[in-house]
C-alpha cells in the first residue's frame, strides 16, 4: 500500500501524540502510513524506528507534541508564533481514532457550512446557516492554504462564551494533514484563539485525530474546554466515518462544490498541485462512481 | 444540589444524564479529564470511586460510583409515581436482569466503542451475542405489545442499556439487521426531555 505514498506527503513532519500523551503510552506500537513503528520514550526522550526494517526515524518534540517523519530530512515544519506568546493556555485534547482518510478529517474541519447542522445550539444555530463571504487563497511564500475574512453567528463559539456573536475566522492548512483555526478571542478583545487538527495517517482510509487549543481563557477549566472540544470533534466523527468515499476525491465534478465549499475546493486543488495520491481516490476510481 | 462527575464521550455517564434529564432532576455537572488525562484512574478520584471509574453521582452524604446503582437511587428518589423503576416483584426480576446485562455482557460493546475511539487497548468480547440476546428479546417483548426491555413503560433497564447500543457507530458497528434494536433506539429518543450526546446514530 505505501507504493501510493507520494513525496510530498512522506516528507513531511507527522504528529505521534503530545508529550504528556506519549509518555503515558510508551513504548506505543502504532502505524503511520500503513507501515509498524515503535515508539520509547528513555532517558534522553522519545525515539522512533520502523518495526519493518529496524530504520531509526527522526523526532521533532515542538509545540507539546512529539512528530516523526519516514523521510530522514523532513520538509520544515509549519511556523505558529502563536506558541510564543505568554499568558496563553495549551490544551491538547487527546487521541482520537477516526475510519476515514486523514485528508477527509481536515477537509471537514475547514468546512464551515456544516457548523448549523452538525454542531446545532454551539457552533452554529438552523436559524443563521449563512456563510458571510470569505477568500480562499493558495499562498505561494509559505506554500499553504488559507482562507480570510470568514464570519460566523454561533451560539456558544468556545466553552466561556455565553451569548450568541459574531465570530471572525481564518482558516489555514499549513500541512496536508495539519490545519490551524484562528478565531477571535472571548477572553480577549482583537485577538485571536487558535485551535488545531493534527491527524496521523495510520492507513488511507483511518487515522488518529490529536486536536488541540490555544487559548486566552482564564475562566473555564481545563476538564470543561477539554470535553467541549471532544464534544464537537465527537460530532464530526461520525459524520465523517459515514461519508463514502473513505479516500478524498481530487477530480472535478466528484462532489459538486457550492460556494461555502471555497476551502475544499482550494484544499484540493493544493493537494493536487504537489501530487499527493495518499488517501485521495484514484481517477480510475473516480471514474468509476 | 446533585453532583454528577461527568466526562461528555462516557456512555457510563450518559446513562445517568438521561435519567436525570428525564425526570427533570437539576444537577451540577463536574467535568472529569478521562480522557487523554485519565484522571478517574488517579488515587485523589478512587476516593470516590474505587474502580477509578465514571460517573460518580453524590447527594448529599450518597456517593454512587456504579451507574446501575445511580439510575436505580435516581429513579426511586426521584420518580414519586414509580413510573421508571419495577412495580411489583415480576417486574423487579426483568429490570435486574436487563441493569445487570447492561453492566456485564454489554460491556464488550463499550469495550469496542473505547477501542475504535481513544485506541484503549482492552480486552473483550465479541458484542454480537449481547446485541442479538438483547434484540431477539425485543422482538419478543413487541409480540407481546411491550415495546420497552422490562415493562410496557420504559424503565431504567432501558436507560442503562441505551447508551451502549445507540453509539454503535463509534464502535463501527452496524446495527442493519437487528429490526427490534433500531425500533427501540426510535422508540427512545422520542422520549419526551431526552437528550442527545455526540455519536448517536439516526437509528
Amino acid at each position: 500500500m505505501t507504493d501510493r505514498l507520494d513525496d510530498f506527503t512522506r516528507s513531511q513532519w507527522v504528529v505521534i501524540d503530545d508529550e504528556a500523551g506519549l509518555a503515558r503510552r510508551a513504548p506505543l506500537e502504532t502505524l503511520l502510513f500503513a507501515i509498524p513503528l515503535r515508539i520509547d520514550v528513555g532517558p534522553d526522550g522519545p525515539s522512533a524506528r520502523r518495526r519493518d526494517t529496524g530504520e531509526a526515524l527522526p523526532i521533532l518534540r515542538r509545540y507539546g507534541y512529539v512528530w516523526t517523519s519516514l523521510d530522514p530530512q523532513p520538509r520544515p515544519l509549519f511556523e505558529i508564533p502563536e506558541f510564543q506568546e505568554r499568558g496563553r493556555r495549551f490544551i491538547p485534547c487527546g487521541p482520537v481514532g477516526v475510519g476515514t482518510s486523514a485528508l477527509r478529517v481536515i477537509e471537514n474541519f475547514l468546512d464551515l457550512a456544516h457548523f448549523p447542522f452538525v454542531h446545532p445550539g454551539i457552533l452554529g444555530s438552523e436559524d443563521e446557516t449563512e456563510v458571510i463571504d470569505y477568500r480562499a487563497e493558495i499562498r505561494r511564500d509559505v506554500d499553504e492554504v488559507w482562507a480570510v475574512d470568514c464570519g460566523f453567528f454561533q451560539p456558544k463559539a468556545l466553552a466561556s462564551s455565553e451569548n450568541e456573536v459574531r465570530v471572525d475566522y481564518r482558516y489555514r492548512v499549513a500541512q496536508p494533514c495539519s490545519a490551524v483555526l484562528y478565531k477571535s478571542s472571548p477572553g480577549r478583545d482583537g485577538a485571536f484563539d487558535l485551535i488545531g487538527i493534527l491527524a496521523r495517517p495510520v492507513d488511507e482510509t483511518a487515522c488518529e485525530v490529536h486536536a488541540w487549543m490555544l487559548l486566552w481563557d482564564d475562566v473555564s477549566s481545563d476538564e470543561s474546554l477539554l470535553q467541549f472540544q471532544q464534544e464537537i470533534f465527537l460530532q464530526d466523527r461520525i459524520i465523517l466515518e459515514n461519508q463514502i468515499p473513505h479516500r478524498l476525491p481530487l477530480s472535478a465534478g466528484m462532489e459538486i462544490p457550492t460556494r461555502a465549499d471555497a476551502t475544499s475546493v482550494a484544499y484540493r486543488r493544493w493537494l493536487k498541485n504537489h501530487g499527493v495520491t495518499w488517501g485521495v481516490c484514484a481517477d480510475a476510481e473516480a471514474e468509476r462512481r | 444540589m446533585i453532583i454528577l462527575h461527568d466526562h461528555v464521550l462516557s456512555a457510563d455517564c450518559y446513562k445517568v444524564r438521561l435519567m436525570l434529564a428525564f425526570l427533570g432532576v437539576p444537577y451540577e455537572r463536574r467535568p472529569v479529564d478521562m480522557h487523554p488525562g485519565r484522571a478517574h484512574r488517579a488515587s485523589a478520584f478512587r476516593a470516590l470511586s474505587p474502580l477509578g471509574r465514571l460517573p460518580v453521582l453524590e447527594d448529599g452524604d450518597l456517593t454512587i460510583w456504579e451507574p446501575q446503582a445511580a439510575l436505580a437511587y435516581i429513579a426511586m428518589r426521584y420518580d414519586p409515581f414509580s413510573s421508571w423503576g419495577a412495580r411489583d416483584a415480576s417486574e423487579t426480576a426483568a429490570v435486574q436482569t436487563w441493569l445487570q446485562f447492561a453492566g456485564g455482557p454489554l460491556a464488550a460493546l463499550g469495550a469496542a466503542r473505547a477501542h475504535a475511539l481513544l485506541g484503549e487497548h482492552c480486552t473483550h468480547g465479541d458484542p454480537a451475542e449481547a446485541i442479538t440476546i438483547l434484540d431477539d428479546h425485543l422482538v419478543e417483548q413487541g409480540l407481546n405489545g411491550r415495546a420497552w426491555l422490562a415493562a410496557a413503560r420504559p424503565t431504567i433497564a432501558d436507560v442503562a442499556c441505551f447508551p451502549d447500543l445507540a453509539l454503535h457507530e463509534d464502535a463501527g458497528l452496524r446495527l442493519d439487521v437487528h429490526v427490534g434494536v433500531r425500533r427501540w433506539l426510535k422508540a427512545f429518543m422520542d422520549l419526551p426531555q431526552f437528550v442527545e450526546m455526540p455519536g448517536l446514530s439516526s437509528a
